[in-house]
């Protein structure tokens, strides 16, 4: 069920952004996957959603791929630094991750993006949380 | 840890290795169908959605209307001066000759990539006309006789059109009021600007810009007489080489859902 969702809500992301939203909401629903669950089959999602992207919004297929496994493995080598799982992680890492998409992909307005990236990122990073708590809380009881 | 720090790298440079295969062959062209089959799955979803975001936008105020109508008219006054003018071209050559037709392929949006209303501008977008529809690179895309942009890239079934207000776009264009030369060439944030004019030329505020044409022996290009926009300030330094004048386009491209790629 909770593999189903979260392809699913990859599938929502990889739409909007392709579709209408400059903000890159497969990037921080990425780094939410990596700090919750910690897992290699990031990478695989991350290859395969960089390539639905590239398709649909015509670039050279493979580019968005290379940007997100690249921000996935760097994610995994601060795993010994940091604490990951707390909001000033994920409020660096997706102010950075959203940058540096905004750099290689090109955007106007990138102050205002930034903003509207980090507000998207510490949402989707709650909710996941939330969601994770209540399954705690399910199997506990 | 380190087997798991082994297999994690592993899946990474599988992936990685994977993906820059997938790149190097895109940049060789082997692999420009490859969007077809998904881009047309996902195109009506698209389609959609974008049809929903235009028309959800805040219905326009009055004196918006009236701007409307009042750009509508000067089109039509540069389209009169434009037909004036060739009249009395043709009846000067004592001949009359069939203005080059143009074939317009009507297309919809199917994407606004890294369009956030209110905080960004469309600098491009995803129609879903492609090479089967003999949509070629370097062709004119517009709406209601006015220039919207040009065809950058092109897939099987979807072409991505790049506007004229994005800074990857110059070209040759002239006033309709004073014949006035000069090179349109867009700045980003929505803006574009008619640039390289000499001083000796005259621009006028609310002049209409027009293409001047530079299209190629392969039938390329964008045809002549295509409205770009009106000017709106004009900068003119007399220890310059060249005036410039600001541009506004005449059609509210985020309301659009349907363009005509040009083909001559």
């Amino acid at each position: 069920m909770k593999y189903i969702l979260i392809l699913l809500l990859l599938l929502v992301f990889i739409f909007l952004q392709s579709t209408l939203f400059g903000i890159p909401f497969v990037v921080l629903f990425l780094l939410s996957l990596v700090v919750l669950y910690r897992s290699e089959v990031i990478f695989i999602l991350a290859f395969f959603a960089g390539v639905l992207i590239d398709m649909l919004m015509i670039r050279p297929l493979g580019e968005t791929s290379m940007f997100l496994l690249v921000y996935i493995l760097l994610i995994f080598l601060y795993e010994q630094k940091f604490e990951l799982k707390t909001l000033p992680f994920i409020c660096v890492m997706s102010f950075f991750g959203s940058l540096f998409y905004f750099f290689c992909f090109g955007s106007e307005n990138i102050f205002l993006q930034l903003l509207l990236s980090e507000i998207s990122g510490v949402s989707i990073f709650l909710l996941f949380r939330l969601f994770e708590r209540s399954k705690k809380k399910e199997t506990l009881s | 840890m380190k087997s798991q720090r082994q297999s994690l790298l592993s899946v990474f440079s599988i992936c990685f290795i994977l993906s820059l295969l997938l790149f190097i062959l895109w940049q060789k062209g082997l692999l420009h169908g490859a969007s077809t089959g998904i881009g047309q799955i996902v195109a009506p979803m698209q389609q959609h959605l974008v049809a929903i975001v235009q028309q959800s936008r805040p219905s326009i105020l009055t004196i918006d209307k009236l701007q409307e109508e009042n750009d509508r008219l000067r089109v039509l006054l540069a389209q009169k001066q434009m037909v004036e003018q060739e009249n009395q071209a043709l009846r000067d050559q004592f001949q009359t000759t069939t203005p080059a037709s143009m074939n317009l392929t009507p297309a919809e949006i199917v994407g606004i990539p890294n369009f956030f209303p209110g905080v960004t501008n469309i600098e491009e977008f995803v129609i879903n006309k492609g090479e089967q529809d003999k949509i070629r690179l370097g062709e004119a895309v517009v709406a209601k006789d006015m220039l919207i942009g040009k065809i950058t890239d092109v897939t099987d079934h979807f072409s991505k059109v790049t506007l004229i207000s994005n800074p990857k776009i110059s070209f040759a264009a002239k006033t309709t009021g004073t014949q006035a030369l000069g090179v349109v060439k867009g700045i980003g944030s929505g803006q574009f600007i008619f640039d390289n004019v000499v001083l000796s030329d005259s621009l006028k505020l609310r002049d209409i810009v027009i293409t001047s044409g530079d299209v190629g022996v392969n039938g390329i290009g964008l045809p002549q007489g295509l409205i770009v926009g009106k000017i709106i300030s004009v900068d003119k330094n007399p220890s310059a080489l060249f005036q410039k004048a600001s541009l506004q386009m005449m059609i509210d491209v985020t309301k659009l859902t349907m363009v005509f790629v040009v083909s001559l």
